[in-house]
């Protein structure tokens, strides 16, 4: 057993590189257009549910944007290093399991959200509509 | 033929079965880290095909129902975005699933080739967010400079 080194074939590797370039990419683009949002509420939205909603935003975003950049940072290091692929490949699937689980938990409440409004929506409207109705 | 006593630790002799002299193996704790990762990649996969079946009726539904003349050209901007959107969606879900699939066999298999496969889907799907991403920031910067204006 090696831990040093998971032989890759070298297109497998350039592949990985790549994965984590656009990893970067996506982590980057995430923070940047969070922080510019949060900026323009700043500047020009300066109400407080608006500041309220862009920083929970930005907070949301920096954190996503950490974790995929530090899971890139490992696959990165598990294509173009041979010193420990094992642990920085488990090291990138510890980040990527904190980007998607704080997705996933945010997919679900929004979905629960609108869910909720839906029905309510539905049951405030039939309850005015009996109410109008001779 | 006995096994070499003072063989070194990375000899044939010393690997378990199923494995290569410079193969990778997992234990019960590795397994576990993976699994974790991969479970909330199979969850957020199913979330998103279904919003992006979801978004595809719902653009049909309001197309084929609407009594307007959504089919000429200027009404028919919105909801071939909409389908599009709905189509990268549904992709991008069908590629992460397959990526959580490959890696966790590849894991349970001990073997380069499946987390190879893993990582080529993983790769479509970050570019596919990457270009996402480029495309909300160029907006906005546009969104941006407009105000500035």
């Amino acid at each position: 057993m090696s831990d040093r080194r998971i032989p890759f074939t070298a297109e497998d590797e350039d592949r990985i590189a790549s994965a984590s370039l656009w990893g970067i990419i996506a982590a980057l683009t995430g923070i940047v257009t969070a922080l510019v949002n949060a900026a323009v509420a700043f500047l020009y939205h300066a109400k407080l549910v608006n500041l309220v909603v862009q920083g929970v935003s930005l907070a949301i975003a920096a954190a996503l944007g950490m974790w995929l950049f530090q899971a890139a940072g490992a696959f990165r290091a598990v294509a173009r290093t041979d010193v420990a692929d094992k642990a920085y490949l488990l090291r990138g699937f510890d980040k990527l399991h904190n980007y998607f689980m704080t997705i996933g938990v945010i997919m679900i409440v929004f979905i629960a959200a609108a869910v909720a409004l839906f029905i309510l929506g539905l049951v405030f409207g039939a309850a005015r509509m009996a109410r109008f109705t001779p | 033929m006995p096994e070499n006593p003072y063989a070194p630790p990375h000899s044939p002799a010393m690997t378990g079965p199923g494995t290569t002299d410079d193969g990778i193996t997992f234990n019960d704790y590795d397994l576990e880290r993976v699994s974790r990762a991969t479970s909330w990649m199979r969850r957020v996969s199913a979330i998103q095909f279904f919003l992006g079946a979801g978004l595809v009726v719902f653009t049909l539904y309001l197309s084929l129902s609407s009594r307007l003349l959504i089919w000429t050209y200027p009404m028919l901007i919105a909801p071939a975005a909409m389908l599009v959107y709905a189509a990268l969606l549904l992709l991008g879900a069908i590629w992460l699933r397959q990526s959580c699939i490959a890696f966790w066999e590849g894991t349970n298999a001990n073997t380069e080739k499946g987390l190879a496969i893993g990582f080529r889907k993983l790769r479509l799907y970050l570019i596919l967010y990457g270009v996402f991403g480029l495309v909300g920031l160029a907006g906005t910067l546009l969104k941006l400079t407009l105000l500035v204006r």
